[in-house]
């Protein structure tokens, strides 16, 4: 082992070349096409659509039920369970075409998430944003966009200020 | 890394990709993407522990996984596999994350995964990191004291960090030496360049 200038010992470091048997599978002219491939994979994706928007609602339902018992007093689990349900449901919504509500579950995971354990999550921050995702779900077809956009703003206010009172104990 | 040719073919009826998700529907979307591929052996879990028993009885092609697990902490699974003796240790991993913690960021980067993909997923996306994978120049780096086993993490080398000479043994500085011969003549760059045929 050597000493770098500043002081730091330098690692001693194997490199190696491997050939993944990926690389045999690609420019193959017995192939599909890329463009083909990505609109087979597009259709599979839409032909599941319907289930998996309707696990993304049971999961806002879950969601709801673990805000009512976190009324009372969260715990770790319940506000993993709901880092987890909201994470699924932001992939969820954003595949099929609901932003707005990917966008709110965002906001749901970048609070929980990135909020210091120091700064206590309120049962209010949490409700605030599952009673926007059900609303936002509900009315996705008939809400109009600036609603949806106004109550969008209010919840990127309610993660700020969490975020900035993480910040400032830091 | 470039964007790929549309035009191009590919074949991945041959491969074996495992895809390690707690979320059934998250991994069901991926099946269905895979599946538009041609993929034909698609292998799937929910938990590290299931993972490393498909390792034993499988050669894996392609592993996607995201690393939010149920009770399973996903980088240090991929840390773990990295550091393995085994052949799946070399193992071309994409990692998918939905919402990323900053505390995650890092450890996402210092895991060993070759790729990474942010959810919501799209096929074209997907399609791309294989790609990029199967394209991938980087060497595989083991570095003796196990702190980082993985692609190397420097697509372009730029050098080492200014101030320093260099982190890896390996590294040369970025200060060129005292010139130790005679510079070489046109003639002979020429010759460099310019490949003649060879007549017998």
């Amino acid at each position: 082992m050597t000493i770098q200038g500043d002081g730091k010992a330098k690692s001693k470091a194997q490199f190696h070349a491997p050939e993944p048997r990926l690389k045999n599978m690609v420019n193959r002219p017995d192939g599909i096409r890329i463009s083909e491939a990505v609109k087979k994979a597009e259709a599979n994706v839409q032909s599941y659509k319907a289930t998996g928007v309707a696990s993304m609602d049971e999961k806002i339902s879950q969601l709801v039920e673990i805000c009512e018992r976190m009324r009372a007093g969260s715990t770790s689990t319940d506000e993993r369970k709901v880092y987890l349900l909201s994470n699924d449901i932001f992939d969820a919504a954003g595949m099929f075409g609901e932003p707005e509500l990917s966008e709110a579950a965002y906001s749901l995971c970048e609070m929980i998430g990135n909020r210091a354990e120091r700064v206590p999550l309120s049962w209010d921050s949490v409700n605030v944003h599952i009673s926007s995702m059900r609303l936002l779900r509900q009315s996705a077809s008939d809400a109009d966009a600036a609603t949806r956009q106004a109550v969008l703003q209010g919840l990127r206010k309610v993660t700020a200020r969490i975020l900035a009172e993480t910040a400032s104990t830091e | 890394m470039k964007p790929f040719d549309s035009g191009a073919k590919f074949n991945l009826s041959s491969a074996i990709v495992l895809v390690v998700d707690r979320s059934t529907h998250s991994s069901d979307v991926i099946v269905q993407i895979l599946s538009g591929f041609g993929v034909h052996k698609i292998l799937r879990c929910q938990t590290a522990k299931r993972a490393m028993e498909i390792f034993n009885v499988n050669s894996v092609d392609l592993m996607l996984i995201d690393p939010e697990l149920e009770e399973e902490d996903g980088f240090e699974f991929i840390r773990e596999i990295r550091r393995s003796k085994s052949d799946s240790r070399l193992l071309p991993i994409i990692l998918i994350s939905g919402h990323a913690k900053i505390s995650s960021i890092k450890r996402a980067r210092d895991c060993g995964a070759n790729f990474f993909v942010a959810k919501p997923l799209t096929p074209a996306v997907i399609l791309q990191r294989i790609h990029w994978v199967a394209a991938d120049k980087r060497q595989f780096v083991e570095v003796a004291d196990g702190s980082y086993v993985g692609p190397d993490r420097r697509f372009k080398f730029e050098g080492p960090p200014p101030g320093s000479d260099g982190r890896r043994e390996s590294d040369l500085p970025v200060e060129l030496g005292g010139q130790t011969g005679q510079n070489l003549s046109q003639n002979e760059l020429n010759t460099m360049f310019k490949p003649q045929k060879v007549s017998i």
